[in-house]
């Protein structure tokens, strides 16, 4: 299977207690229309909610493809779960399957009571330079304040971690499909990602440097 | 409007946040990019369209799922 050196990411935050999501996965058919039942039994240890969890797996992982291959269809089941470990309560360390490109991803899940937040990369090498945040809101926010306020952390902690001289040198904008993008001073920066669901927004990119914002619980894992 | 695509409308309309999205609205609109529905729920649009119409959507025609027309083509394909 192929293994890119590409640095790019892609995540997926679930918020388990949001009423649609607790809806949804436990809606007759649910499961099986996007993944298949070897995913379902190779997850079946893990403490957590299984359905949440490969939803968070695929999704990352079809963020990430939709950068590097441009035009992926959302289709969850070309990503398939080939393997899962639960490092510890809070961490599992996954290989996913590309499987119309039999590109081999690398992912790993945070987990909690309140949420399941994964992050998936190109190349295993790469989770080490992973800087990733979670915030958590009001429940009155609407979904442009939270977004804009993942944002604002997001280019707070890039230009923290890169010491950058001025926050306005830094900005994030969409591709043509919708992909945000991070620029300095205009060029390409660092690869990220964002999400959110219910309650809760996240951001990860990819960064030579190490980051104090890293979850310490996730540290030290890697 | 025809019936099946007041349908398909009534079902997106479930899953979207607010009526700011359908501004403009085309048949060419993306569901996810456009209308903004979380990724999450096209699984339950997907379950709420095979419900509504009858049909099974496979695998494979997961891939075709992306506009509105999308929908719409398939749907008039598969109930003829």
């Amino acid at each position: 299977m192929i293994e890119s050196p590409f640095m790019l990411i892609g995540n997926d935050i679930v918020a388990l207690n949001e009423k649609q999501n607790l809806k949804s996965f436990d809606r007759p058919g649910y499961v099986m229309k996007f993944s298949f039942p070897s995913e379902q039994r190779r997850c079946k240890d893990i403490e957590t909610n299984s359905t949440a969890f490969l939803w968070s797996l695929k999704e990352s992982a079809y963020k990430l493809m939709q950068k590097y291959l441009t035009l992926v269809p959302f289709n969850p089941k070309h990503f398939q779960l080939t393997s899962c470990n639960q490092f510890s309560d809070a961490i599992i360390n996954s290989s996913i399957e590309y499987t119309p490109h039999k590109l081999k991803l690398s992912a790993l899940t945070h987990v909690n009571n309140e949420y399941i937040h994964t992050m998936a990369v190109l190349n295993q090498k790469h989770i080490k330079q992973v800087h990733y945040q979670i915030i958590k809101y009001a429940a009155k926010a609407s979904q442009q304040e939270i977004s804009q306020e993942i944002k604002n952390a997001l280019i707070h902690n890039v230009s923290s971690d890169l010491r950058h001289n001025s926050t306005e040198k830094i900005s994030i904008t969409k591709n043509e499909q919708g992909v945000p993008r991070l620029l300095l001073n205009q060029t390409q920066g660092p690869d990220i990602s964002i999400s959110h669901d219910g309650e809760f927004g996240a951001y990860a990119y990819l960064s030579a440097h190490r980051n104090q914002h890293t979850n310490k619980e996730f540290d030290s894992f890697l | 409007m025809d019936t099946t695509k007041q349908k398909i409308i009534d079902i997106l309309k479930k899953y979207t946040f607010n009526d700011e999205v359908w501004e403009g609205y085309n048949d060419d609109f993306h569901v996810v990019k456009d209308l903004k529905i979380n990724s999450a729920r096209m699984v339950d649009i997907i379950l709420d369209i095979e419900d509504e119409f009858g049909v099974e959507i496979t695998d494979e025609e997961l891939d075709q799922m992306i506009s509105v027309r999308d929908m719409l083509d398939l749907l008039k394909e598969k109930m003829h």
